[in-house]
């Protein structure tokens, strides 16, 4: 290898070198401990927040709202106003909660504007059980296979407990604080929707 | 809890096969204008309309329809003509009215629907909300351009207000009924099986659009 | 199901959950506009928020809280959004000192008796979609559509008024009836157009 390739191949000088040893000392840190770097003025700390998290929110976001890019959206803007309301994060509860909170919150906001607009539209719900996909959901249409469609007929607050619960696994008490739903009703809710998506996966299979 | 869906291109639906050549898009340039004589004439029916209480602008709008379309330009004269007249016939049929409802009346006197049945939809519906009656005749109309039998298509729309159907049910009654249709079934068939669930459904008493359980019925 | 685990007995449930758990992937272009948003040096946070200094911060044509409001027209947004994302590399939104959701006034327009409609249509090998109708005169360059990611799926909203309103598609120059919307009647020129009905903002 001539001298010139070896230069090229050499990692860049020092700026590359300490961000990527930043990272490394952040991969140690905890959510809490990262909030804290980031607060003092360490704005990469928040770039691990994001790496660790934004899977998880674009995950729920997208099951939640049927399309990806609507998801994208929904979690770019909770990304945002968890760094804005990054001093009102109280460290002894869960970083995850906390954003979990805020996401399911925008996805909320996000689906109710759609339907506010699209309710001043004339609607024909029960044509949609004519096996054709809500238009809202239509834009995951091809990606969505039956259970894609399966899951934007559930009602939206069955979805909700039910992805938070069997999806991303979270426990009821967590479920509790990022939707503010007692826990019996939350209960209800999964079950509920593991009827209905049990019903229509096995209806759409006949 | 959601209502997700628009009335527009439900569900990822190809673009129908059915289209237009535009003519008028063939090559480029500077879009084309109306004979500055008709152009005026035009203006001067819709002016007269908007004076008369009836919605001018859709006048306009059918003009400007016709040349995006590439009609000639004593077609769209005449067309415009005729939407106008059938704008005063609906006035007098359907009396205070709403301009969706003027327009939606028009068209359907322009599909052979006859005034007195438009006033009989009118009373059917029971002077519910401003406008109630747009969709009611949209979906009329749409019934009959599928080849419904007018007085089908009239009689079952009229049973369905009665019985108070609303605009949802009524949109999803259509959507149903086209569906039918286009897997072979014949119009008149179609559309008394399909006011029958819905009668069904709406005499039901408890059963309720709009439940808390997602959007079947 | 009545332990706290929740252990899904149900064969068709258990795989449809592991589907749901796919990952999905976070886009690098997504990832760096979501990091330039928060890093720009206007971005600050509500306890330290930037100094007013002579950083050469070029803020954004949109203020902060329509960002955010626009952030939530997601569709419609999407040019807005899209926006944002392009221009990354400049210092994005400055910190609002309180997250307030002005996003009601932008979308709604119910003061002003309008409401925001979506039409999505298929139109797959189509090169340029636009949308005509009676409320913006059948005018082809009015109201554009743009394709979604897949390049097949075209979508737009508009504000429109209560009432009935005849539309059409126009596909490459041609015009196409939406395959979903009831049909009028308005065969004068050849073809019936499709017609949508806006309620008024519900009393």
């Amino acid at each position: 290898m001539t001298e010139a390739a070896r230069r090229l191949e050499a990692p860049a000088p020092d700026a590359h070198g300490d961000a990527a040893r930043r990272a490394r000392v952040h991969e140690t840190m905890t959510d809490a401990m990262l909030v804290r770097r980031v607060l003092a003025g360490d704005e990469s700390a928040f770039a691990t927040l994001v790496d660790r998290h934004a899977g998880v929110c674009l995950r729920y976001a997208t099951r939640m709202l049927g399309n990806r890019e609507d998801a994208e959206d929904v979690t770019q803007e909770t990304l945002l106003r968890a760094f804005r309301s990054l001093s009102l994060y109280e460290t002894d509860r869960p970083f995850r909660t906390w954003l979990m909170t805020i996401l399911v919150n925008r996805c909320r906001s996000a689906a109710l504007l759609r339907a506010r607009r699209e309710a001043r539209v004339v609607a024909d719900p029960a044509a949609l059980d004519a096996a054709l996909v809500p238009a809202s959901f239509a834009l995951a249409a091809d990606e969505a296979s039956r259970l894609g469609r399966a899951l934007a007929r559930l009602d939206a607050r069955q979805r909700e407990a039910f992805l938070l619960k069997h999806v991303e696994q979270m426990e009821y008490e967590e479920i509790a604080a990022a939707t503010g739903v007692n826990v019996s009703a939350l209960k209800m809710r999964v079950k509920r929707a593991c009827e209905r998506l049990r019903t229509l996966l096995t209806e759409e299979e006949g | 809890m959601t209502r997700p869906v628009t009335l527009a291109a439900l569900g990822a639906l190809l673009v129908s096969v059915h289209t237009l050549p535009l003519r008028a898009q063939q090559g480029a340039g500077a879009p084309r204008r109306l004979d500055p004589a008709i152009e005026r004439t035009i203006a001067l029916l819709a002016d007269s309309a908007d004076a008369a209480g009836l919605p001018g602008e859709a006048l306009r709008a059918k003009a400007a329809e016709g040349v995006l379309k590439g009609a000639a330009d004593d077609r769209i004269l005449a067309a415009v003509r005729t939407f106008a007249r059938e704008l005063r016939e609906a006035h007098r049929a359907l009396g205070a009215a709403t301009a969706g409802e003027l327009v939606a009346g028009a068209t359907a006197l322009h599909a052979g629907v006859a005034p007195e049945r438009l006033r009989e939809l009118r009373q059917a519906s029971g002077g519910a909300r401003e406008g109630a009656l747009a969709v009611p005749i949209v979906v009329l109309v749409d019934l009959v351009t599928r080849r419904v039998p007018p007085d089908d298509a009239i009689r079952s729309i009229e049973l369905l207000l009665r019985r108070r159907a609303g605009d949802a049910e009524l949109q999803a009654f259509r959507q149903t009924v086209e569906q039918d249709i286009l897997s072979g079934q014949s119009p008149s068939a179609a559309v008394a099986a399909r006011t029958r669930a819905v009668l069904d459904r709406l005499g039901g008493g408890l059963e309720r659009p709009g439940r808390p359980e997602g959007f079947s019925p | 199901m009545s332990r706290e685990s929740e252990r899904i007995d149900d064969v068709v449930l258990a795989r449809a959950i592991d589907a749901l758990r796919e990952p999905v992937p976070v886009r690098d272009a997504w990832r760096a506009s979501v990091l330039a948003a928060v890093r720009g040096p206007a971005a600050g946070t509500l306890e330290h928020p930037a100094p007013v200094a002579a950083r050469h911060a070029r803020r954004l044509v949109l203020h902060p809280l329509a960002a955010i409001a626009a952030s939530l027209l997601l569709a419609a947004g999407g040019a807005i959004v899209g926006g944002l994302a392009a221009r990354a590399s400049s210092p994005a939104v400055s910190p609002p000192r309180a997250l307030v959701d002005r996003s009601a006034t932008i979308v709604d327009g119910e003061a002003a008796g309008t409401a925001t409609a979506r039409f999505v249509v298929l139109a797959p090998g189509a090169q340029q979609v636009a949308l005509v109708g009676d409320f913006n005169r059948w005018d082809a360059s009015a109201t554009p559509m743009r394709p979604l990611a897949d390049g097949r799926t075209w979508i737009v909203e508009l504000p429109l008024q209560p009432g009935r309103h005849a539309y059409a598609f126009l596909v490459d120059g041609t015009v196409a009836v939406d395959p979903a919307a009831p049909r009028s009647a308005e065969d004068d020129f050849g073809r019936p157009n499709s017609v949508i009905v806006v309620s008024a903002p519900a009393s």
